[in-house]
């Protein structure tokens, strides 16, 4: 028989560590500042340029790899962004898999977007300092720098875009392009870091006069939830991520501590 | 009013500190009421010290480190020193007195045979302190370590070829930064050696870019393995095999020509396979994060990921089982680590050290953590009830909780007044190496026969106690070492099959240290490097700590100019019949003792060329007492030092053996409805034997009975 005085611990919300992939990507931007800004590539322009979307030819280029040491580094170049786009690709289908109620739970649609966002930056950034490696090598080397982007090959392409925000509050933001796209479709921002997840859905390009950078323009409503928002860049066209726009609604953090 | 709630918190280690530190919080306005219950006369468990009574020397089970990336622990010791508020004249008036930063990471490595060289690596500051508060939430992540990883062969790479890259101060926050200064200190003979550098730069470049040249193919191999059928692979694999092989072979010669460029590229090698490792297992989706590999052994892990036989033997690598003890059953023979544990601690370690790699304690561990914990918690109102030892757990007869603990009392105090376990030593409130017998009744034949009720097999028993559900306790926090869990918990074993699997699974390894204080510095000894913490060396000591910051906080008549520690496993082969480290066994001090002479007759001369001659060490070098002094010559003024062999169940080191972490219980799971449990052998979130790891199972223990701190506060918990 249990003594009626006697007091059970209390059921805890969970017993394991949370390791699923939004911890994998639970990366706080303000920790990785230092390394961003080390990223950035030697040449300006983003190390994965144009070369990202080259298709590789697989059969061809492997069974040419071994002629020339160079050869093999641009090799490396395009090997690494062919790993690199696969990986991208199974991390699309855990999230996808994610939003068809993986282990029970159910995420709206938003979070699929958002934690695409995260899954596609988080390669990008490893991506981008690998190829950087390898690229800032090679041009060391013979001099050219395979890495640099080829002017002649982006004609048409948006490689930069500008940023309009209407806000009551203060926000800090940064576009980061994977790459350049002949039409850029911003998706809502989504912020998986506040409970309960929140949006930021007033968000539109403007392509502006030909010859000029696009604009997005981005409205806060006011009263939006503090924390960091992420939101695709779409390619118009193939609907495949070519960059990434962040933002931060500032505010102040909750205390820790029992009531 | 909210009823109060008894907690019997067993063992005094950090773990059950941290348990009450949490539990007795201002914010819990006095809900839970907590007694430590502790065997001996002092808290500590495997990182108490104590002083001797005549010198004030500090002795400790072995050295003690402290890593820049425990911030729950940090986060501790902070809070209590804030707490004390000490006045401006104490000599460890705040954190920051107690403990230094150290920048050093020394490793022996081995040319030949019997051949050995050191070399001291330089970690910049890194930006912050740890137990900084973090800008956002729980910041650890595969994403960021990637980053990091592929940054640092970057630089390491580059900066070879760089000799305008000198160690800059407080360049922490920026990786290639970092990268350089260290990359500075592994060359430290290239940067002084200005004739041979024309020709060092050279090879630097013929590295890196064979290092490219190697890594694009394993690249390639592995886009193959991602995008192509299983056919094609094989033959694309098979030239590329062919290719690498040719250019192995060359970048291999240039590796052996020279022990600098050598130690680089073990560098890089290793984190390219670390890479390589993380992407090819899918870690970064791995729903258990680094558990994923944890069947795996670290070096088998590597190697698997193409690391080379030659980094996997490296300084860095081999220091990484010194500094976890990790030998199955204590046997250097068999190096064992669970590849996932170990990859999270090099990740942590390197990536997010905060202020520095390694922080050194300013006196005793004893001293600069339980002093601080203990005087805090009194004046909680914690009560203690020291030389009570749990003998067994008793469960109700429906086994789903525990009805009572049954203590034996292995001495009382005179008048029946709390024991004061504190002495002073120049200022500061200290644990002595004894109980103090004067406060004990009987106190002087228990002088007499320096009883001491730490000791393995000690039975004194002056009385019994059994502690009761309702009327002693609401809870119990179950804080002892794991090794003495079967002989106290028997009932939990047969009745629970969690238990019983986690008793036999989870291995443990016994330790000797052992502290000699000397009257030449190590300077003048041959020493050239700065102060350094080194481990890879040769058995049976293979890792050394200067440790002179401690000589003005001694309380010598004539301080020593030098105090080193050496630690290591000790074999159970050497020590226990049959395997069986559940009894007592015969000469183990002995052992320890005998082990001690004879490295620094035969070993220590590598260190400290002066300190040897052709007769073996010089004796006259340690420095005595005012009462030994002169009482013994040869190898017998050994006796005069500190030394000791950690065979006692509950102070085994706990073990992170592939395939076995799977076993460790979590002290937020429920097995029996009060008890919970806290330790670093817990299922804790960072499964190794250290300090850190013991204090997040504490915090999960305060967690299971009270609900705070919450999960996502405890640093590093949800880490991958
Ligand atoms: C030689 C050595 C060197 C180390 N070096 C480092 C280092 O450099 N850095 C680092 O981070 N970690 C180091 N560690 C590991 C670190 O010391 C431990 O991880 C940590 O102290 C464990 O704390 P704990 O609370 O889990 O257990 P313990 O410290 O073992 O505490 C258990 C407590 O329970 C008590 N107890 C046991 N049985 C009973 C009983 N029957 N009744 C009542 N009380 C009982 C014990 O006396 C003790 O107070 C080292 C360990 C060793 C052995």
């Amino acid at each position: 028989m249990d003594n009626p005085e006697r007091i059970k611990r209390p059921q805890p919300e969970r017993t394991k560590p949370n390791r699923n992939v939004l911890g994998a990507l639970g990366q706080s931007d303000a920790m990785l500042g230092s390394l961003d800004a080390a990223q950035s590539p030697i040449d300006g322009g983003h190390p994965l340029g144009p070369g990202f979307s080259d298709p590789v030819q697989k059969s061809a280029t492997y069974g040419n790899a071994g002629s020339d040491p160079f050869g093999l580094i641009d090799e490396g170049v395009r090997a690494a962004s062919d790993l690199v786009d696969a990986h991208i690709r199974q991390g699309e289908e855990t999230a996808k898999s994610l939003g068809k109620s993986a282990a029970g739970i159910s995420l709206a649609q938003t979070d699929v977007s958002g934690l695409l966002t995260g899954l596609v930056r988080a390669y990008s950034d490893v991506a981008s300092v690998w190829v950087d490696i390898v690229g800032s090598l090679a041009h060391r080397i013979d001099g050219t720098g395979a890495a640099k982007a080829d002017p002649t090959q982006t004609q048409g392409l948006i490689s930069t875009i500008g940023l309009s925000i209407t806000s009551a509050g203060s926000v800090e933001t940064g576009i980061e392009m994977f790459r350049p796209a002949m039409d850029v479709r911003p998706q809502p921002l989504v912020s998986t870091s506040v409970t309960p997840p929140a949006q930021i859905t007033d968000v539109a390009f403007d392509a502006g006069q030909p010859g000029t950078a696009g604009k997005i323009r981005v409205t806060v409503p006011k009263g939006q939830t503090p924390g960091v928002y992420h939101g695709l860049l779409l390619s118009a066209s193939d609907q495949t991520p070519v960059g990434v726009l962040t933002l931060r609604v500032l505010g102040q953090t909750p205390q820790e501590g029992p009531a | 009013m909210v009823k109060k709630k008894k907690v019997a918190i067993i063992g005094g280690g950090c773990a059950s500190v941290a348990a009450a530190l949490e539990l007795t919080r201002a914010q819990h306005n006095g809900e839970f009421e907590v007694t430590l219950y502790q065997t001996g006369w002092r808290l500590g468990g495997k990182g108490a010290s104590g002083r001797d009574a005549e010198t004030g020397r500090i002795e400790e089970h072995g050295l003690h480190l402290w890593m820049g990336f425990y911030e729950n622990a940090f986060r501790m010791m902070r809070e209590c020193y804030a707490e004390l508020d000490r006045p401006a004249d104490h000599p460890m008036r705040t954190w920051q007195d107690a403990f230094v930063p150290d920048n050093f990471v020394g490793v022996t490595e081995q040319l030949g045979t019997n051949q050995w060289t050191n070399w001291a690596a330089y970690f910049p500051p890194a930006a912050g302190l740890p137990g900084d508060p973090l800008s956002d939430r729980n910041p650890f992540s595969v994403r960021g370590y990637l980053t990091r990883c592929v940054l640092l062969v970057r630089t390491l790479v580059l900066s070879v070829q760089d000799n305008r890259a000198e160690p800059v101060p407080g360049a922490g926050e920026s990786l290639p930064a970092a990268v350089s200064a260290l990359v500075n200190s592994l060359l430290h003979s290239v940067r002084t050696d200005k004739k041979a550098f024309a020709a060092r730069t050279l090879k630097y470049g013929q590295l890196a870019v064979g290092a490219i040249i190697l890594e694009a193919i394993k690249t390639l191999q592995m886009a193959i393995d991602v995008v192509t059928s299983r056919k094609e692979e094989k033959k694309a694999a098979s030239l590329l095999d062919q290719l690498a092989l040719v250019v192995k072979h060359q970048f291999d010669l240039l590796i052996a020509s020279d022990p600098e460029v050598r130690r680089i590229w073990e560098i890089v090698d290793v984190v390219l396979a670390i890479i390589r490792g993380v992407l090819r297992d899918g870690l970064l989706f791995a729903s258990n994060g680094f558990e994923a590999i944890d069947h795996y052994d670290w070096r088998e892990w590597l190697e698997r990921n193409g690391a080379s036989k030659a980094s996997l033997n490296s300084g860095f690598i081999r220091g990484s089982y010194d500094l976890l003890f990790a030998f199955e059953d204590g046997n250097i023979e068999k190096p064992s680590l669970a590849a996932g544990q170990a990859l999270r601690g090099a990740l942590r370690m390197f990536f997010t050290y905060r202020g520095a790699l390694f922080w050194k304690m300013q006196a005793g561990m004893g001293d600069i953590v339980f002093t601080p914990a203990y005087e805090v918690l009194k004046k909680r109102g914690v009560k203690f009830e020291f030389f009570h030892k749990l003998e067994n757990v008793v469960l109700s007869e429906d086994k789903s909780h525990v009805a009572a603990l049954d203590m034996r009392i292995q001495a009382k105090t005179k008048k029946g007044v709390d024991y004061d376990p504190l002495v002073d030593v120049k200022g500061l409130g200290c644990w002595p190496s004894r109980p103090l017998y004067d406060q004990l009744a009987n106190g002087a034949a228990l002088k007499k026969q320096d009883w001491n009720p730490e000791a393995f097999g000690d039975d004194r028993a002056v009385g019994s106690k059994t502690l009761k559900v309702t009327e002693d306790f609401d809870y119990v926090v179950l804080g002892i070492g794991l090794g003495a869990v079967p002989e106290v918990c028997s009932e939990l074993i047969a009745a629970d099959t969690d238990w019983r699997q986690m008793t036999d699974k989870v291995k443990s390894v016994a330790t000797q240290a052992f502290q000699v204080w000397l009257n030449k510095p190590v300077e003048d000894l041959g020493w050239d490097l700065p102060p350094i913490n080194i481990s890879g060396y040769v058995e049976p000591f293979d890792t050394w700590a200067d440790m002179r910051q401690l000589i003005h906080r001694e309380d010598w008549e004539t301080p020593p100019q030098a105090i080193a520690y050496f630690c290591s496993v000790l074999p159970d082969a050497e020590v226990f019949e049959d395997g069986d480290t559940s009894t007592p066994p015969q000469g183990a001090h002995k052992l320890v003792r005998d082990n001690a002479i004879q490295f620094l007759d035969r070993d220590v001369g590598y260190f400290w060329p002066k300190a040897v001659s052709s007769e073996g060490f010089d004796w006259s070098l340690l420095h005595a007492s005012a009462s030994e002094e002169g009482a013994t010559e040869g190898p017998d003024r050994f006796e005069s030092q500190f030394w000791t062999a950690n065979i006692v169940p509950t102070d085994r080191y706990i073990l992170s053996l592939p395939d076995t972490l799977q076993y460790r219980i979590s002290p937020l799971a429920n097995h029996f409805d009060n008890l919970t449990i806290a330790g670093d052998w817990t299922d804790c979130g960072h499964q190794a034997g250290c300090v850190e790891a013991a204090v997040m199972s504490g915090l999960l223990a305060a967690s299971a009975l009270s609900g705070y701190p919450r999960l996502e506060h405890i640093i590093g918990y949800d880490h991958p």
